[in-house]
């Protein structure tokens, strides 16, 4: 759980791309219709598969639905990951979310007047295409620096933090003159 | 000897499964309440999630009552 500033306004939120769930999922969804398709092909090579088959149906039947659900409740993981994977761009600091796993929670943080770089990173053919690269947010007095990887549209994200920098800034120089 | 042998293996994988159902699905729900997933969402995500999943236990259960009897 996030907690956010009582006066702190987010900007932008932006979860990964969709191509990077449709990739990993892509697998599962062959994994659940693999036995529909080499059942078929056994049992059309052996005759005594074919007969074994035949007559132990509802054992098929249990099988299959049991690796079903084991693809079935893997892709839901595979998703909440991918869901819990978020960049939060608010007028005081970056963040960025990596669900690393079941148990595996990665939460980086920077504040909008410590960045001092933004670098962004669109690499393939089919990165180009979909607009999706990574983001290096490089900040001062700081030796790590935070990647956000696949997200969508990177270089309206990195614009979006540099805008939200630029205004931190200027609010931060006006109140110093203020005083 | 080798019917009752895929029974008492079926028997035993239902259990498991089952078990290990639990467990994830109970992770996988701390998850989804935990972590800001809007609560319209955690609804449908829950049906589709719940629904597919029972319906393929159901199934499981089904084929080891045919096998059993």
């Amino acid at each position: 759980m996030i907690e956010f500033h009582k006066d702190e306004k987010i900007i932008l939120e932006q979860r990964k791309h969709w191509y990077i769930i449709a990739t990993e999922s892509f697998m599962f969804a062959i994994g659940a219709i693999a036995p529909l398709i080499l059942i078929p092909i056994i049992a059309g090579y052996s005759s005594s598969f074919s007969s074994y088959f035949s007559s132990n149906l509802p054992l098929f039947i249990f099988f299959f639905s049991a690796w079903t659900l084991l693809m079935w409740v893997s892709f839901f993981v595979l998703w909440t990951n991918y869901y819990l994977d978020i960049i939060i761009v608010t007028d005081k600091r970056v963040i960025d979310i990596e669900q690393l796993g079941l148990f595996a929670r990665d939460q980086a943080e920077v504040r909008l007047e410590n960045i001092q770089d933004i670098k962004v990173e669109v690499i393939g053919i089919v990165e180009s295409l979909l607009r999706l690269g990574n983001i290096h947010i490089q900040s001062a007095g700081q030796s790590r620096e935070i990647l956000a990887k696949g997200f969508p549209d990177p270089h309206i994200i990195k614009n979006t933090i540099v805008k939200a920098q630029d205004e931190r800034l200027r609010k931060h120089r006006n109140e110093r003159y203020a005083s | 000897m080798e019917q009752s042998l895929s029974i008492t293996l079926a028997q035993i994988t239902i259990l498991i499964i089952i078990l290990g159902f639990a467990v994830v699905s109970s992770v996988l729900h701390y998850h989804w309440t935990r972590y800001g997933i809007s609560e319209k969402s955690i609804s449908k995500i829950k049906k589709i999630y719940f629904g597919v999943s029972s319906f393929l236990i159901l199934l499981m259960v089904m084929s080891l009552i045919y096998l059993i009897l």
